[in-house]
This record gives C-alpha cells, sequence and structure tokens, in this order.
C-alpha cells in the first residue's frame, strides 16, 4: 500500500534509528530508554519473508499524540517519542520505535512500556506476514490480558 | 440523499476486512439506521466476515461509536479489525 504522508508518528520511510537517537539528548534526562521493534524472521514455527503494515493514518496520529500526552504527564517525562513504519519492513528494521526520557531511569521504562503495549493494542494499524513458504496472514491482533511478547 | 427514507452511507474496510469487502462500499440502509444494523447487514453479505466484524471497533469521523448509535446520510463508516501494530 501506498500512503502519503505528512504526519509525525507514521512513516512510509525507513526508521532512522540512529538520527533519532542523535536528536535525542537532553541535559535534564538521566535516563533515555529506546524500544525498537522491528521484523522477526519466524512467527508460530513459520519462517517469515517480510512484513507489511496497513494504518488509518486520521486516527492513528490523533491516537499516538494522545499516548504519548497521556504517558507524559503520568510519568513527568521530559520527551516522547513514537514514529510506526507503514507499508514493507524488512528483516532487521524497525517497525515502530518509542523513545522516553526522564530524570530517572524507572519512570522512563515504565512510560515507554505503557505507550508501546497501548500502541499495540489500541491504534488501527495491522501487520501482514509475508512467510517463506508463499503464503501471507494477517496478525489477529493483541489480547489485552494475555499479551506478552 | 434520503429517499423513501432510504439512505447512503459509505463503509470503509481495512487489513483482513479489506480482503473480504473491498476497501470501501456503498450500503442503502433505512433512515435513523443504527451501527448494529449495518454490521448485521454486512455479515449478511459475506457471512465469512461475522467474527472479525464483532470484534471490530467501529468509527465515524475520528470517533469510535457503539452498536446503538446512529449513523447520518453521507457518513463514512470506517470498521477497524483488532490492532496488531508493533
Amino acid at each position: 500500500m501506498s500512503v502519503e504522508v505528512k504526519n509525525r508518528y507514521i512513516s512510509n520511510e525507513k526508521i532512522d534509528l540512529l538520527k533519532i537517537i542523535e536528536g535525542i539528548h537532553d541535559e535534564r534526562s538521566g535516563a533515555i530508554v529506546i524500544f525498537s521493534g522491528e521484523a522477526r524472521n519466524h512467527n508460530e514455527g513459520k519462517a517469515v519473508d517480510y512484513l507489511e503494515y496497513e494504518v488509518e493514518i486520521n486516527l492513528a496520529e490523533k491516537m499516538i499524540q494522545q499516548i504519548l500526552q497521556e504517558a507524559t504527564q503520568k510519568w513527568k517525562l521530559h520527551n516522547a517519542y513514537c514514529v510506526h513504519k507503514v507499508g514493507k519492513v524488512g528483516l532487521c528494521e524497525s517497525a515502530v520505535v518509542v523513545i522516553t526520557t526522564c530524570s530517572h531511569r524507572k519512570e522512563a521504562y515504565a512510560a515507554n512500556q505503557y505507550i508501546i503495549d497501548q500502541v499495540k493494542h489500541n491504534v488501527p494499524i495491522w501487520k501482514k506476514e509475508y512467510f517463506s513458504d508463499g503464503t501471507t496472514e494477517w496478525s489477529k491482533g493483541c489480547k489485552h490480558t494475555s499479551h506478552s511478547h | 440523499m434520503v429517499i423513501n427514507n432510504i439512505m447512503n452511507i459509505k463503509v470503509k474496510t481495512f487489513a483482513a476486512l479489506r480482503d473480504i469487502f473491498g476497501r470501501e462500499l456503498s450500503l442503502e440502509v433505512e433512515n435513523d439506521c443504527c451501527i448494529n444494523q449495518i454490521t448485521e447487514k454486512l455479515i449478511e453479505l459475506k457471512p465469512e466476515s461475522s467474527d472479525l466484524i464483532s470484534s471490530s471497533r467501529l468509527a465515524i469521523n475520528e470517533e469510535f461509536l457503539s452498536g446503538k448509535d446512529i449513523v447520518g446520510d453521507g457518513d463514512e463508516l470506517l470498521i477497524l479489525p483488532p490492532s496488531s501494530g508493533g
């Protein structure tokens, strides 16, 4: 799929993790937590070649902004950032990156986990797996109570 | 346009539901129709979509809706299967 991107949190460009990290240092922050959700080469016993993500972009942008604002207020973060790639994501490539910066690490870790959980469970983004045997499958989605991976 | 209490709404589907219905479809429904009546109509059209529609969220104008909410003529209804980002 092709998405015209003029957005802050959804991108169809490859996520440049090093470039993001370069700009994130902050003299107030004793802790910066970086999470990168990556395409892995297997799922449920099948070899995966690559992933593809689809999005409902207006809702996704709005919801990610709300999630970041909630986390910033709750854990008193200095900064919170999230970007999710849509379209094709190859192996060893970031599908989603979440960065939280805070005075102390405990809050930075907790906020980061909250943000990625909310993004995975609630934001209208969908993953399709392309397996090495030529088959494809839409991911069934997360279950709030049992999700742990 | 509303004619004889019949109105048109646009339905957009995503991911696995898009594979079943296509990206967009237009539905003729009775005036003052609620969301539940629309999802029932969609399931009638494609019975294989039943489980997925039942677990989907629905939205109009970037607002999530419940099954009893009423749809207006010309509304664009989004049917959003369970998220699987990340």
